[in-house]
């Protein structure tokens, strides 16, 4: 069975439920739950809804074999809304083309969760939610994921990362990958440079967290700082954080930017 | 035109049973006849929770994280 004869098997099978609608050659078919028919054509979108649940017993036989012949001509069946997302994704193809220069340097995990990160950026740039996303992130690839996706939000591949790779390159005509990874891994697991404050972090934990940061950083000669933060909670207990640390001396302000509830606090750690 | 078949999230149940799949008492996707669960092309198995899709046959499962819907729409890409 092709597919035009599927479509018109389906539209057969389905007749008397059509009444007088007209269908075009073409159409895209969804399922869903409907208050009153069995099926519906929505012209606007040229869409022909049907509610399985209200068919009947040879109405369902033709309509599972007329799917599963779809499936076989490499139709695919997908949930509506993670269609939009794909959808979105596909649209966002340059957003993605940014990163393409990490894509034979990371571990193909790592890069999975960049691409993935790349993605949440956009959505948290167009003010949607995010959060079931980066959910999802730490799902799949843990708390490594979180910190890649941090990291690419306030903008370390593009600043830090990728000008680390160029002076592994200028340094030497061949960069092994595995070397690279070795301090790409480091950057990973204690970050140095950053910190990013979440929803679960108070004061109290804020402070800890920069001191032990500040402990470390000294060690190693490294002077700056930067706090992130998003979401009014958050900059609100970053800014008293710094405030309480910088009047005990531990610290000097160098920048604070603040835009749309996101707060970037650069410090100079002070010498001992 | 692209092949796609869409359905809303509330009728997932439906659109598995329609191709013979049904979730097992943890949640996850079963062939209803040998009571197997599915695995996506890495070998993951799928939650219903996690379901978007599936093609080929009904034998590619799809999850419905950003992760595997990335990828999807990268080899899907028109």
């Amino acid at each position: 069975m092709s597919i035009k004869e599927a479509f018109e098997k389906l539209i057969g099978a389905l007749g008397n439920l059509l009444g007088q609608v007209k269908l075009p050659e073409h159409f895209h078919l969804h399922f869903s739950f409907l208050s009153n028919n069995k099926v519906e054509y929505n012209k606007t979108e040229n869409k022909l809804i049907i509610d399985y649940s209200k068919l009947n017993t040879k109405q369902k036989l033709v309509t599972t074999e007329v799917i599963k012949e779809l499936l076989e001509g490499d139709y695919v069946v997908f949930e509506e809304g993670a269609n939009k997302i794909v959808e979105d994704i596909q649209k966002k193809d340059a957003e993605f083309r940014k990163i393409g220069f990490f894509k034979d340097k990371l571990s193909p995990s790592d890069y999975a969760a960049l691409e993935a990160s790349v993605y949440i950026q956009s959505v948290f740039e167009e003010g949607k939610d995010i959060s079931k996303f980066k959910l999802q992130l730490i799902e799949r690839f843990g708390s490594r994921g979180n910190t890649i996706c941090n990291l690419y939000g306030t903008g370390y591949f593009h600043n830090l990362i990728r000008p680390l790779y160029d002076q592994l390159a200028v340094e030497s005509d061949f960069v092994n990958i595995e070397d690279f990874r070795k301090i790409f891994d480091k950057l990973i697991e204690e970050f140095p440079f950053a910190i990013f404050v979440n929803r679960a972090m108070g004061v109290n934990d804020i402070t800890t967290e920069i001191e032990n940061k500040i402990h470390k950083n000294k060690k190693y000669g490294i002077r700056t700082l930067n706090i992130h933060g998003i979401n009014t909670t958050n900059v609100k207990n970053i800014r008293d954080t710094i405030g309480q640390l910088e009047e005990e001396g531990k610290i000097r302000i160098k920048s604070v930017v603040e835009k749309h509830k996101v707060i970037l606090v650069s410090i100079e750690i002070t010498p001992p | 035109m692209r092949k796609l078949v869409t359905f809303d999230k509330a009728v997932k149940k439906q659109m598995l049973e329609l191709l013979d799949k049904k979730a097992d008492g943890d949640g996850f996707i079963i062939e209803k006849e040998t009571g197997q669960r599915v695995l996506t092309p890495t070998g993951e198995e799928v939650s219903l929770e996690n379901f978007a899709g599936m093609k080929k046959g009904s034998e590619i499962f799809i999850k419905s994280d950003i992760a595997a819907l990335i990828d999807f729409a990268k080899k899907s890409s028109p």
